[in-house]
């Protein structure tokens, strides 16, 4: 009797391994997953990790809106794309050239914070958790890019959140764009926008939805309109989603605009 | 006694405090200060280029940097409407140039009812109720609240109607407005009424600063910016709880019609007139009950009216080098001194600089509030008071300074609770909102929100925006409670429990104590 349990547990513990060896990514691979983002305190500024398959992940630390990395929220599932890598901080492996964007859909199962512990140390912070030193983190990213003295047609790529339109995040790429169609004193404006199929590394795909495109054309339309770009506006969407299957799908999630002349 | 021998020291601190300490207390021997304070439409007095008012933490300091203020025939301290009413009736110099609800109380009692202050169009519930009843008035007499009428579905700035991302059901409706034949969401004017506090009249060159954050698009959310009507110019956003009014001329425009009910609009010399005044009074806490001259020589440069009407605007204040209210390690280690009257005064301006380092350096989650965990930072993020309330010498928010603290959504707003045991009734509106299922949902509250006052969405129509309200100016906390926009913060002390509650902070009691310090002299 006790050797047939042995025996089920045994056959148990080897399914569950197999299950986990098959979810767990080598060093080095590209990985992309949705799963909900954990926060981890320290004794300076939190970093946030997630958990995929028997691995925990190391996304990024709390900084200011300056940041590459800007933490996900909680209460909500993340999607993330990004390569293994072979160092540990705090307490996850590091995922390299990381992209996230957070799910918009609530999932209140998201709410995990671990307390601080001595072992997991963050001693670089370029912006504390309390007042800034007086500029933000990443000096290089508050500018807008300057612009090359130029009479050209140009693009301007705009990417966007899982399913959303126009956030916080467009309105450096929106004034770029108003000064250079200033600069060139545009006449026509072609706007082409798309969404994307994000190819998981569990198989399945995760489509944005297809109206999102067409939302953010229209946005995009209305604010550069509204903010005084008068211009002949072009519109087109894509009806196929965008993928890279697997690499880099996050671009999918983007607007291209054309400031002509 | 006491209260001279206080004055006497006031006297070694200051010939002008001590002049306007002698002054009050003439007043108060008389027992006049309160009616004395209150600056009736039409009262023809002057309004000095420096004056104090007294408070419940000691004195509020005006400075009209342009001198000794003639307001006869001032279209701001004027009944130029219609009810009796002048801009001052609600921007009380005694009270930080907004109202407090002692204030209103008190004027209720001297005129039975019948100061302007409580007309029927916005100093009552509703309209449509008794004048005579005090019930009528019970938002203003209980939290100081105006009643603020919007048009639903609401307009852009030129005119059109947005198209709203939800709708709104009127749930509860305690003043009878929202459900009202004319005055209701439904009713003739398709209007809802939402009731606010009024907001301080002075240091309004840092609120309508266009020198940081201000661009043709709203920075926490992308939108287009209002703009000026006259120049074409974006504006900051950072006026009115709901940022819907782009300058202090459209501002003191709708004022007028509104409050007052003035029958033609207000001349380009009245707006020329009320805008000038306002841009050079400045207001700010200049003498405290127990930490004494605010105003003193090389005290603390956060402090005062002197240092608000100096003090650079659009400047980001969260941070070692601008610092928000600049305490310079004044107060810090302070020498003891063995007097009795010293020593209460040292350990409170200490409690003061523990206070300040309370606000700037104290961490705890912030959670779940939009348009500061959704704009890049993260939810939770831990960092400070100082966070949200980044300028230098306001403490408001930069450029389009509205955000989701939960003053007015549930499930943080005040309301009483609901059972078989409890007497006290809801007196706020609550409305539920539904937000468009095509579209992505609030990332904190979803697609059903149930709020007091919706706040820039009534505006902006997004559902992102419900209940997110635009931080208002710190200076003259003292003289102007209770606090937030719909009043629900009796007392410094609720203002700071209601964080504890909030973001879980669990501040001790020292803290909290130094904190409350700390706000009462701004
Ligand atoms: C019946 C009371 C009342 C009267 C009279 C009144 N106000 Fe106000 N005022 C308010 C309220 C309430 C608010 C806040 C409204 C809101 O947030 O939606 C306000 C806000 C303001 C603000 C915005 C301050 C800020 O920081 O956001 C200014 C400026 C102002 N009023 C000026 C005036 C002027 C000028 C007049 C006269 C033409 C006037 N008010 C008359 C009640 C009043
Ligand atoms: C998440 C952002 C956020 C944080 C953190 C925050 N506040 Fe506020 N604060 C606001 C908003 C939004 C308002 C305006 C809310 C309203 O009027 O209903 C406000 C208003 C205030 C006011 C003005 C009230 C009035 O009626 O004039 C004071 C004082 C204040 N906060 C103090 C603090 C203190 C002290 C802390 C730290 C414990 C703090 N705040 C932390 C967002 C924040």
């Amino acid at each position: 009797m006790e050797s047939l349990k042995n025996f089920v547990k045994t056959l148990f513990l080897f399914g569950a391994g197999l299950l986990c060896s098959l979810i767990h990514a080598q060093e080095g691979q590209r990985i992309q997953f949705v799963a909900c983002p954990i926060v981890r305190d320290t004794s300076t500024v939190p970093c946030w990790l997630t958990r995929y398959g028997d691995a925990l992940y190391y996304m990024g630390i709390q900084s200011d809106v300056s940041a590459d990395f800007q933490p996900p929220l909680q209460g909500h599932q993340v999607l993330v794309e990004g390569i293994v890598g072979s160092e540990m901080i705090c307490g996850g492996v590091v995922l390299e050239e990381i992209k996230i964007t957070t799910m918009p859909e609530l999932d209140g199962s998201c709410n995990t914070m671990l307390p601080a512990e001595d072992r997991y140390v963050i001693d670089v912070y370029p912006r504390p958790p309390g007042p800034s030193s007086g500029r933000l983190a990443f000096q290089v990213n508050i500018d807008p890019p300057v612009l090359e003295p130029s009479m050209d047609e140009k693009t301007f790529t705009l990417y966007f959140d899982f399913d959303k339109g126009v956030t916080f995040r467009q309105p450096r790429d929106l004034t770029a764009i108003m000064s250079y169609a200033e600069q060139i004193s545009a006449t026509r404006v072609e706007i082409q926008a798309y969404y994307a199929r994000h190819q998981l590394s569990n198989g399945q795909t995760l489509d944005e939805n297809p109206a999102v495109a067409i939302r953010r054309a229209n946005q995009l339309d209305e604010l550069l309109n509204g903010a005084g770009l008068k211009a002949d506006f072009t519109l087109n969407w894509s009806t196929t989603p965008y993928t890279g299957g697997g690499f880099e799908d996050w671009r999918g999630r983007r607007a291209e605009v054309t400031v002509f002349p | 006694m006491k209260a001279f021998q206080k004055h006497l020291q006031s006297c070694r601190d200051s010939w002008l405090v001590c002049l306007a300490g002698i002054v009050s207390a003439l007043i108060a021997t008389q027992g006049l200060s309160q009616t004395n304070q209150w600056w009736s439409p039409g009262d023809g007095r002057m309004l000095s280029a420096y004056v104090e008012y007294i408070n419940p933490f000691g004195r509020f300091g005006i400075v009209n940097t342009t001198g000794d203020i003639e307001t006869s025939e001032h279209p701001f301290f004027e009944p130029i409407g219609t009810n009796g009413r002048a801009c001052v009736t609600c921007h009380q110099p005694a009270d930080g140039m907004s109202l407090s609800v002692a204030s209103i109380r008190q004027r209720w009692e001297d005129t039975g009812g019948a100061d302007p202050l409580f007309a029927a169009i916005d100093g009552m519930n509703c309209p449509h109720l008794p004048p005579e009843d005090p019930a009528s008035h019970s938002l203003l007499l209980d939290r100081g609240l105006i009643r603020i009428p919007l048009t639903w579905p609401p307009r852009n700035q030129a005119g059109e109607f947005i198209e709203p991302e939800f709708t709104i059901e009127v749930v509860r409706d305690p003043t009878g407005c929202n459900t009202h034949p004319v005055y209701g969401l439904e009713g003739e004017r398709g209007e809802v009424s939402v009731y606010r506090r009024p907001r301080p009249a002075a240091n309004l060159r840092y609120v309508t600063s266009a020198l940081f954050g201000v661009s043709s698009f709203v920075g926490k959310t992308g939108m287009l910016a209002s703009t000026d009507p006259e120049t074409g110019l974006p504006v900051n956003m950072n006026m009115m709880a709901d940022a819907r009014e782009p300058t202090l001329k459209t501002q003191a425009q709708s004022a007028a019609l509104g409050h007052l009910e003035i029958l033609s609009p207000l001349s380009p010399e009245q707006l020329e007139q009320i805008t000038a005044f306002e841009l050079q009074l400045y207001g700010a806490q200049a003498w405290s009950v127990s930490g004494g001259n605010l105003m003193e020589e090389g005290g603390p440069s956060g402090l005062g009216p002197r240092n608000m009407s100096t003090g650079r605007d659009g400047v980001l204040g969260n941070n070692i080098t601008n610092f928000i209210f600049p305490m310079e390690e004044r107060w810090h280690d302070l020498p003891y001194n063995e007097q009795a009257i010293d020593a209460n005064r040292i350990a409170f301006r200490e409690s003061v600089a523990r206070g300040h380092d309370v606000f700037f350096y104290r961490t705890f989650w912030l959670k779940d509030a939009m348009h500061i965990n959704s704009v890049g930072l993260g939810n939770p993020i831990k960092r400070t008071c100082a966070t949200c309330h980044g300028m230098h010498m306001t403490g408001m928010d930069t450029a389009n300074g509205w955000m989701d603290l939960g003053t007015t959504n549930l499930p943080w707003a005040l309301e009483p609770p609901v059972s078989p045991w409890a007497d006290k009734k809801p007196e706020m509106p609550l409305f539920k909102i539904t937000c468009r299922a095509d579209l992505p949902p609030h990332p904190f509250l979803g697609r059903e929100i149930y709020t007091q006052d919706p706040g820039r969405a009534l505006i902006s129509g997004k559902c992102d925006d419900v209940g997110a309200i635009v931080i208002q100016q710190f200076r003259g906390l003292s003289a102007r409670a209770p606090y937030f926009v719909n009043g629900s913060a009796a007392t410094l002390r609720e203002l700071v429990d209601f964080y504890d509650r909030r973001f879980n902070i669990r501040y001790t009691e020292k803290e909290k104590q130094d904190l409350i310090n700390f706000l009462s002299v701004l």
